[in-house]
């Protein structure tokens, strides 16, 4: 008994650093003004693609599950993603997320109720259209996707990428 | 089924309804206009808590305000254009989760009987989802009945439109999935959703059954309407032609078929969540704006017709486009025509507005009537006879309704 005790503390302990780094991966952190200079800061040098998308936008609930099929892949770039609804949504989020198989990847929300200002940090032309997905080169260099995956054709890009 | 079966589990994750307090902080989140502020505890109806507001006057020169507030739409009347602080009475007895995203709004219509309608579309358990809802006041707006379910089917009511020519002719129009669920029971696809409308002929009290006006329009675009010098009510939407959403107007006169108002080709499977505008001139000539990210002209455009929507002339392109020009408005009053839209440079919105004295072939230079740094909703045109004004809820200075400038003979 004590000897099935001891092995299971065993198991735990070993467990926990991965169980803590699932739980960490899971957080949904708040994307305020300076939200997009961070985010960006954070993965320079690699190539990267934010997606933004919300509750609220059906194409993009619809095809969550193509982006958990990229995720999974081995890729030549950094995977990101930003709801546009309000971070106090974390709960639901998480919840989709985790849904889809989508909660390992590094995930943001809107953390600031002028939301025009965030966008604009994104890209100054962007009008708040949903699926939306910025692409960043290794040299900063960016461009604005909008639309899903299989219309804008974004989605045989990626795969092309990921190989 | 993949698709089903996931929209299914995601339904199932939400929270289900009870009016409690969970369901509506969350729907109140959800992309509402201007958030509630910090200080406005849960429930406050009063109008510097309002996430959405919309204008409407009777002919004798009395304001009525519609706005949305803890989980109410709010009726306020002013005779001094609200510079007295309007207190409102609830249209809605109970607290309901409100569709509230300065796209869905509650509209609202007064003529010179008394007669004051509000419709608004409170969510349903399933996302993308509302009900429409219509009150009806035969005091100005004092008292208001019950509201009422006014569709002839259950699937799905939003962004409601309501116009009428002040002598109680009324037309209200909304986004409507019936087709989209009759599709779905059938096992068929269906792209988008339907474009429904119904008229009244006593201000609002009565209306006919719901006609679709057409099938396949944008699913999360407000519809824009405006009555004609006949009191036939003109509405614009952002249509699925061919699956690229553009702009169409269409008469409700019991004869007029939709009319493209310009191939700008924009085929995106994407929400736009920008709807457009709709004026009718003292002729009779339709003038209307629009948003599009089309290949064949991406911004923010205006454009005219003098034969009733069959033909436009070419679109004028508004605004700045390092600015992004964005949410447009029309008015026609006192022989004028209004345009005014929204510029934003990352640091401040601004409302800039221009008129026009010959029906719209030229105009004045564009001039800022109003401008905040925070969070701000839809701006609105609104008219006191031939006084243009600009409505405007915004986050830090609150509701303000401001003159045009040059509204001088």
């Amino acid at each position: 008994m004590s000897r099935r005790l001891f092995i299971a503390a065993i198991i735990l302990a070993l467990l926990a650093p991965v169980l803590a780094a699932r739980a960490a991966a899971a957080e949904i952190q708040p994307f305020g003004r300076d939200g997009w200079q961070g985010l960006t800061a954070a993965h320079a040098g690699r190539a990267l693609v934010v997606h933004f998308w919300s509750l609220t936008c059906a194409p993009c609930i619809a095809e969550m599950p193509e982006w958990a099929k990229l995720a999974r892949r081995s890729r030549s770039f950094d995977l990101v993603l930003v709801a546009t609804d309000p971070i106090e949504e974390t709960p639901r989020l998480a919840a989709a997320l985790k849904q889809w198989g989508l909660d390992g990847v590094e995930s943001w929300a809107f953390a600031d109720r002028f939301t025009e200002k965030l966008r604009y940090a994104v890209d100054p032309h962007w009008h708040g259209e949903l699926p939306m997905t910025r692409l960043v080169a290794a040299d900063g260099a960016g461009q604005t996707v909008i639309g899903s995956l299989r219309s804008s054709g974004l989605g045989d890009r990626l795969a092309g990428h990921g190989r | 089924m993949r698709r089903v079966l996931l929209a299914a589990l995601l339904a199932a994750s939400l929270p289900v309804t009870g009016g409690g307090a969970a369901e509506e902080a969350h729907h109140h989140h959800h992309g509402s206009a201007v958030p509630p502020r910090p200080d406005c505890p849960a429930g406050d109806t009063s109008l510097r808590c309002a996430t959405t507001a919309t204008p409407a006057f009777t002919p004798d020169g009395t304001l009525v305000l519609a706005w949305t507030a803890g989980g109410r739409v709010m009726v306020g009347r002013s005779g001094d254009l609200g510079a007295t602080p309007m207190t409102g009475v609830a249209v809605n007895p109970d607290r309901e989760p409100i569709d509230d995203s300065g796209e869905s709004r509650a509209a609202v219509i007064a003529d010179g009987a008394g007669s004051v309608l509000v419709a608004y579309s409170r969510h349903q358990d399933q996302p993308y989802s509302g009900t429409l809802m219509v009150a009806y006041s035969g005091d100005g707006g004092r008292h208001f009945a019950h509201p009422v379910l006014l569709a002839n089917d259950p699937a799905s009511q939003r962004f409601p439109a309501l116009t009428g020519d002040g002598r109680g002719r009324v037309a209200l129009a909304w986004i409507d999935k019936r087709s989209l669920a009759a599709a779905k029971r059938a096992g068929r696809s269906y792209a988008g959703a339907a474009l429904a409308a119904t008229v009244s002929t006593d201000g609002g009290a009565t209306f006919r059954p719901e006609r679709v006006i057409s099938e396949h329009t944008c699913e999360c675009c407000r519809i824009a309407a405006a009555s004609d010098p006949a009191g036939h009510a003109v509405l614009m939407w952002r249509q699925l032609f061919d699956g690229a959403r553009d702009p169409a107007v269409t008469t409700l006169d019991g004869r007029d078929n939709p009319h493209r108002v310009a191939a700008d080709n924009w085929r995106v499977d994407a929400c736009p969540h920008h709807g457009g505008a709709v004026a009718v001139g003292p002729g009779g000539t339709l003038h209307v704006a629009w948003y599009t990210g089309g290949t064949a002209r991406p911004g923010l455009f205006y454009a005219r017709s003098t034969d009733r929507g069959r033909h436009f002339g070419e679109p004028r392109p508004l605004g700045d486009p390092g600015r992004l020009p964005s949410h447009p408005q029309l008015l026609a009053a006192g022989g004028r025509v209004w345009l005014a839209w929204s510029e934003f440079d990352g640091e401040t919105t601004r409302i800039l507005a221009q008129s026009s004295t010959d029906g719209g072939l030229s105009w004045s230079p564009p001039h800022a009537v109003a401008e905040t740094k925070d969070a701000s909703d839809r701006p609105l045109l609104v008219a006191d006879g031939p006084h243009p004004f600009l409505s405007w809820l915004t986050r830090n200075e609150g509701w303000r309704l401001l003159p045009l400038a040059g509204d001088q003979p």
